[in-house]
C-alpha cells in the first residue's frame, strides 16, 4: 500500500496533471522512454525506477515490463525477476512475442519467485 | 773675714742650689727712731757721750747708754763698710753690756722691750766685730728670755742657719721649726723656714718627713715672687720621690689630701723632668701615666698626657705618642674644658690625618685606615662644629668616604661643600658617578635607586655648565634611568628616556648602545601593541628600528614583523614591498618572507605570484618545502602554466617519495600535462608502475594509478597487434602476429595482475579483443591467389576452424565482464563487452528496449 502510494506521488510529480486515467498511457510511455536512457548511461538503478514507475503508472504498458526484463536479463542480473517481467509483457500480447518465448527459455534455470 | 748674716743661707743654698734668700733679714737699728738731723755720727756719739758724762738719773744714763750704744753700733758698721777700726763697735758692745747690767727701775714691759732690743743690738755688734761666739749666746739669751718677742723669731732664724751652716741639722730643724711656730711669722722668713726645714730633714735623711715641708713652701710661696724657690722645692720633691718610690711615694704622700693640691700636678712634672734629666725614659712615661690613673678626674690630668705625647714625640717614639694621643682622644673626648678641647681638637686632626696619609699610601689595612680616618673626622666634626677649619674636615671625611665606597655619606658631605668649592662640587659630582656605577647600588630598593638617580640628575644639571664630570654624570644618571625603566619594562618611559640621551649627548660614545635600547623598547612596546591588535601603531614603531639598531637580528624581526602588522591591516601592498626589501637584506629569511608574501598573493588572487613564492620555498629548508612544491605545481597546472608545472611536479617526484598518493598524482599530472608527448607520458606511467612496485605499503592509489599506467602500456602493445598485418605467405606474417599478440597478452595479464576493478574491467575487454580480433584477423587474412573454388572452400574451413577457438576464448573473457554486471559493476569496458557479445552470441546478448521511440543497443 505504502508503495502505491509512493509510486502514485512520483507518477503526479512526472505528470503534473491532474487527469490520472486520461495521461497514464502517456506518462508509462514517458517513464519508459526515461528508463531506457538511463539504462543507455549505465544508471540502471534509476532506469530501474523509471521502468517500475512506468508500470506503476499503467500496468498494462506492455514496453515498460519488457524493458524490465532486459534490465534484469542483462544489467541488473536477476533471473526470477527477469522472467516474470518477460512474462507480464507476453501477457499484454495477444501472441507471445517468439524472441521472448526464447529469450525466456535462454534464462538460467531458477526456481519461482 | 767679715761675717754676713746672710752668708749662713748662701752656705746652705750652695750645697745644692744658688742662694734663694735674697734678701736676707736686716738688724733693725736707730735710725728707725729720730734723730738729730744737723749731726754727723761721730758728732752725735760725741753729743751723746757728753751727756751720758753728765748724766745722773739713773733712767737717764740707761736711755743715753742704750742710744749711744746704738749709734757706736751704726759708727761701726760704717767704720766696718770702710774698714777703719772696730773701736766704734767694741765701744757698743761695752755700752750695751752695761746698760744690761744696770739695774733699771722700769715697768716690766718697757724694760722687757728695751732688753730684747739691746739684746739683739749686742748680738749684732758682737758679730760685727767677730765674737761669734758671744753673739750667738746673746741670741740665744734673747729668745730664752723674751720667746715671744717679734726679735726672737728672727734670731730663731739666725740660729737656726747657724746650726745649719755647722751641719747640725738637728738644732736647725728645732730652730726653724721655731720659727714656723710663730703666731705671725715674716712671710719670707717663714717660707724659708720651711725650705730649709725641709733640707734640714732631707740632711737627716729624713726624707718623707722631708716632703711635708717642701709640699708647704709650694703652698705658701707664689709662682710670681718665688718663682726660683719654688723651682728649687720641686726639684727637692723629685729627688726625693725619685729616691723612694717614684709616684707611688707622691701619691702616698697625697693619699689624704681632697681635693688634690694644685701643686702635686708641678711635683709630678717635676719628679718626670727629674727622671727625663736622668735619661729614665720609661720611669718618666709612667710618672705621665701613673699621674692620670691616680687622679683621673683631677682638672691637670689632661696636661700628663700631652705631656706624655710630648716627651714621647722628643724621643721619637712616633708610634707610640700617637698611641697616647688616641688614648687621650678616649680619655678626654666628653670633657668641656677649653684646654682639654683645645688638645684634643689637635690630636682628632692629626689622628685622622694620618690614618687618611696611611690608607691613601696603601699602609697598612687600608679599609681598617679609612674607617679610622672616618672615625676622627666625625668625632672632630661632632666636638668642634663651629671650628673655622670645619669645611676643610668635612671635605676630608667626604674623601675617606669615597674610598671606602659609602658614597651616600660623601655625596652628603659633598653637597654642603660643593655650592663654596668647585673641588667638592667636582668631588660630589665623581661620588654620584661611583654611587651609580657600584655593584651595591643595584642591591638598592627600586625607589632608592630611582631616588639617588634623580638627585644625580639635578646635581649634573646643577653643575653642567661648570664641568665635564656634571656631563659626564648626567650621562650616567640619565642612563641608569632609562635602563631602569626598561629593565621594570616600562618601554614607554625608557623610550623617552633614551631619546633624552640621544638629544642631550649626542657626540657620546654611548650613543650606539642607546639607540640600541631605544630600538629594543620600540621593539618591546610593538609587541604590547600587537598584543592588543594595534597593528598600525605596532608597525610605526618597528619601522623605526632598523635605523636604529646594529642589531642584525633585531632589524630583520622588526621588519618581518612589520611586514605581519601590514598583512594583519590587508596592507598588501606594503607588506609585499617590505618583504621584499627584507628578502634583499637578509637573504636568510627568504623562507619566512617567502610564505607570507605567498599568503599575501594568494589574498590578493594572485597565483602565479603565489606559485613563484611556493617554489621559493621549495628552495629553502622549510618544512613546508614539500607541500609548498606541490601547491606550486598545483597552481601553474590551474594556470595553464604548463612548462612550469611539469618542471613543479617533475622536481617533486624526484624529490619525494613519500607520501606515496602524493607522488602518485604528482605522476598523474605529470602524464596529464604531457599529452601530445606519448613517451614522456609513457615514462612517468612507467614510473607510476615503479613506485607502486616499490613501495613498502602500496595504496589503493598507487595500485589502481600503476594498473591504469600498465593499461595504457599495453594498449600500446595491442595497437601494436592490431597493426601487425597478416600477410601472404602467412607463414611469414603469422609468426609476427603472433609474437605482437603474445606481447599483448603478456602486457595485458600485467594489467590484471594488479586486479583493479576500473582497469581489469579494460584489460579484460583488451584481452577479449586480443583473441576477437586474432580470429578476425584469421578469418579476413588474404586467401592464396591460386586456390580453385574447392580449394578456397576448404582453405575457408580450415581458417575458421582455427579462427573459432580465438573466438571462443575472445567470448570467454567478454563474458568475464558481463559477471561484473553481477556485482553492480558498469563501465565502459563493460558496456564494449557486452556489445561485442551482442554481435558474437545475440540470442544471449542482443536484447533491444523497446518505447515510443525504439531504443538503439549502445
Amino acid at each position: 500500500m505504502q508503495k502505491i502510494t509512493s509510486l502514485l506521488i512520483v507518477v503526479l510529480l512526472f505528470s503534473g496533471c491532474a487527469q490520472f486515467t486520461t495521461s497514464s498511457k502517456n506518462s508509462a510511455a514517458t517513464l519508459n522512454q526515461q528508463g531506457i536512457a538511463y539504462r543507455q548511461q549505465g544508471k540502471f538503478v534509476e532506469a530501474e525506477q523509471a521502468y517500475q514507475q512506468a508500470i506503476a503508472a499503467d500496468a498494462r504498458y506492455a514496453n515498460a515490463w519488457l524493458n524490465l526484463g532486459i534490465l534484469y536479463d542483462l544489467y541488473r542480473p536477476n533471473a526470477a525477476k527477469a522472467k516474470h517481467a518477460y512474462e507480464q509483457f507476453q501477457s499484454l500480447q495477444t501472441e507471445p512475442d517468439k524472441d521472448v518465448t526464447s529469450w525466456i527459455s535462454a534464462l538460467p534455470k531458477t526456481e519461482a519467485p | 773675714m767679715k761675717f754676713r748674716w746672710l752668708m749662713c743661707v748662701c752656705l746652705l743654698s750652695a750645697c745644692s742650689h744658688q742662694s734663694t734668700l735674697k734678701d736676707p733679714p736686716r738688724f733693725k737699728t736707730a735710725s728707725e727712731k729720730p734723730a738729730a738731723p744737723q749731726l754727723n755720727p761721730q758728732q752725735r756719739i760725741d753729743f751723746y757721750q757728753q751727756a751720758l758724762g753728765n748724766a745722773r738719773n739713773p733712767q737717764n744714763i740707761a736711755a743715753l747708754q742704750q742710744r749711744l750704744a746704738q749709734l757706736q753700733l751704726q759708727q761701726g758698721e760704717a767704720q766696718l763698710d770702710e774698714n777703719t777700726n772696730t773701736d766704734s763697735l767694741q765701744r757698743s758692745i761695752e755700752l750695751a753690756q752695761a746698760w744690761l747690767a744696770a739695774p733699771v727701775a722700769e715697768p716690766v714691759e718697757a724694760r722687757t722691750e728695751k732688753r730684747a732690743e739691746m739684746l739683739y743690738q749686742l748680738a749684732k755688734a758682737q758679730d760685727m766685730h767677730g765674737q761669734h761666739q758671744q753673739a750667738l749666746q746673746s741670741l740665744t739669751q734673747l729668745t730664752q728670755q723674751y720667746p715671744d718677742h717679734a726679735l726672737s723669731f728672727e734670731s730663731e732664724f739666725r740660729l737656726a742657719e747657724d746650726a745649719y751652716s755647722r751641719a747640725d741639722y738637728e738644732t736647725a730643724l728645732t730652730h726653724y721649726q721655731r720659727v714656723l711656730s710663730f703666731a705671725q711669722p715674716q712671710q719670707s722668713l717663714s717660707i724659708n723656714a720651711l725650705y730649709m726645714s725641709g733640707w734640714s730633714l732631707f740632711k737627716l735623711q729624713q726624707y718623707s718627713q722631708a716632703l711635708k715641708p717642701f709640699d708647704q713652701v709650694l703652698t705658701t710661696s707664689t709662682q710670681q715672687q718665688q718663682a726660683g724657690l719654688r723651682e728649687d722645692t720641686l726639684r727637692m720633691m723629685a729627688v726625693i720621690a725619685s729616691s723612694l718610690q717614684g709616684t707611688q711615694t707622691l701619691q702616698q704622700f697625697y693619699a689624704n689630701a681632697n681635693p688634690l693640691p694644685a701643686q702635686a700636678m708641678d711635683v709630678y712634672l717635676a719628679l718626670a723632668n727629674y727622671y727625663i734629666h736622668d735619661e729614665r725614659w720609661l720611669d718618666a712615661a709612667n710618672v705621665y701615666r701613673d699621674f692620670q690613673q691616680h687622679y683621673p678626674q683631677a682638672p691637670q690630668a689632661f696636661q700628663f698626657q700631652i705631656q706624655l705625647i710630648v716627651f714621647l714625640e722628643s724621643q721619637q717614639q712616633f708610634a707610640d705618642a700617637r698611641q697616647a694621643k688616641a688614648d687621650y682622644v678616649n680619655r678626654y673626648a666628653g670633657s668641656q674644658q677649653a684646654e682639654v678641647k683645645a688638645s684634643l681638637s689637635a690630636y682628632l686632626l692629626v689622628l685622622a690625618q694620618f690614618h687618611h696619609h696611611q690608607a691613601q699610601t696603601h699602609q697598612g689595612d687600608v679599609q681598617q685606615e679609612w674607617q679610622q680616618a672616618i672615625a676622627y673626622y666625625q668625632q672632630w666634626l661632632n666636638t668642634f662644629p663651629e671650628d673655622p677649619k670645619v669645611p676643610e674636615q668635612q671635605f676630608l671625611l667626604a674623601e675617606a668616604y669615597f674610598e671606602t665606597q659609602q658614597f651616600p655619606q660623601a655625596i652628603e658631605l659633598y653637597s654642603k661643600l660643593s655650592l663654596s668649592s668647585n673641588k667638592a662640587a667636582t668631588a660630589l659630582l665623581a661620588s654620584y658617578s661611583q654611587l651609580l656605577a657600584n655593584d651595591n647600588f643595584k642591591k638598592l630598593s627600586l625607589t632608592e635607586q630611582n631616588r639617588w638617580q634623580e638627585q644625580a640628575l639635578l646635581q649634573a644639571q646643577t653643575f653642567r655648565q661648570q664641568d665635564a664630570a656634571a656631563v659626564t654624570l648626567g650621562q650616567q644618571a640619565l642612563t641608569l634611568k632609562a635602563d631602569g625603566f626598561y629593565q621594570q619594562q616600562q618601554f614607554a618611559q625608557a623610550d623617552a628616556t633614551y631619546r633624552q640621551l640621544l638629544q642631550q649627548f649626542p657626540q657620546a660614545s654611548d650613543s650606539p648602545q642607546w639607540r640600541q635600547q631605544l630600538a629594543n623598547c620600540l621593539y618591546q612596546q610593538s609587541k604590547q601593541l600587537a598584543a592588543q591588535q594595534q597593528w598600525q601603531q605596532s608597525s610605526d614603531l618597528l619601522l623605526q628600528i632598523p635605523a636604529l639598531t646594529r642589531d642584525v637580528a633585531l632589524a630583520k624581526s622588526a621588519q618581518l614583523d612589520a611586514a605581519t602588522a601590514h598583512m594583519q591591516l590587508m596592507q598588501w601592498d606594503n607588506a609585499s614591498a617590505l618583504l621584499k626589501k627584507i628578502r634583499v637584506s637578509y637573504p636568510e629569511t627568504a623562507d619566512q618572507v617567502a610564505v607570507k608574501l605567498a599568503f599575501i598573493y594568494t589574498q590578493q588572487a594572485n597565483p602565479l605570484a603565489t606559485a613563484d613564492e611556493l617554489m621559493r620555498i621549495a628552495q629553502t629548508k622549510s618544512p613546508q618545502q614539500q607541500a609548498s612544491l606541490l601547491q606550486a605545481a598545483k597552481i601553474y597546472a590551474e594556470q595553464q602554466k604548463t612548462p612550469q608545472a611539469i618542471a613543479a611536479y617533475q622536481q617533486y617526484v624526484q624529490t619525494y617519495n613519500e607520501p606515496l598518493d602524493d607522488t602518485i598524482r604528482a605522476l598523474q599530472q605529470l602524464i596529464a600535462l604531457n599529452a601530445g608527448n606519448a613517451a614522456q607520458q609513457n615514462s612517468w606511467r612507467r614510473e607510476v608502475i615503479s613506485l607502486d612496485e616499490q613501495a613498502k605499503t602500496p595504496t589503493v592509489l598507487s595500485r589502481g594509478q600503476a594498473a591504469a599506467a600498465a593499461l595504457v602500456l599495453s594498449q600500446a602493445q595491442f595497437q601494436q597487434f592490431i597493426a601487425a598485418p597478416l600477410t601472404l605467405p602467412l607463414e611469414h606474417s603469422f609468426p609476427h602476429k603472433q609474437q605482437q599478440m603474445q606481447n599483448a597478452i603478456q602486457a595485458t595479464q600485467q594489467v590484471l595482475a594488479y586486479d583493479d576493478a576500473e582497469s581489469s574491467a579494460a584489460a579484460i575487454y583488451q584481452m577479449a579483443e586480443i583473441f576477437h580480433q586474432f580470429s578476425i584477423s584469421l578469418l579476413q587474412s588474404p586467401r592464396p591467389a591460386d586456390l580453385d573454388e574447392m580449394a578456397l572452400e576448404e582453405y575457408n574451413l580450415l581458417l575458421e576452424e582455427q579462427a573459432t577457438p580465438f573466438e571462443d576464448q575472445a567470448i570467454e573473457w567478454h563474458q568475464r565482464n558481463i559477471k561484473r554486471l553481477q556485482q553492480g559493476q558498469w563501465n565502459d569496458a563493460i558496456a564494449h563487452s557486452l556489445k561485442i557479445l551482442q554481435q558474437l552470441v545475440p540470442a544471449k546478448y542482443l536484447r533491444t528496449e523497446r518505447g515510443e521511440v525504439n531504443a538503439k543497443n549502445n
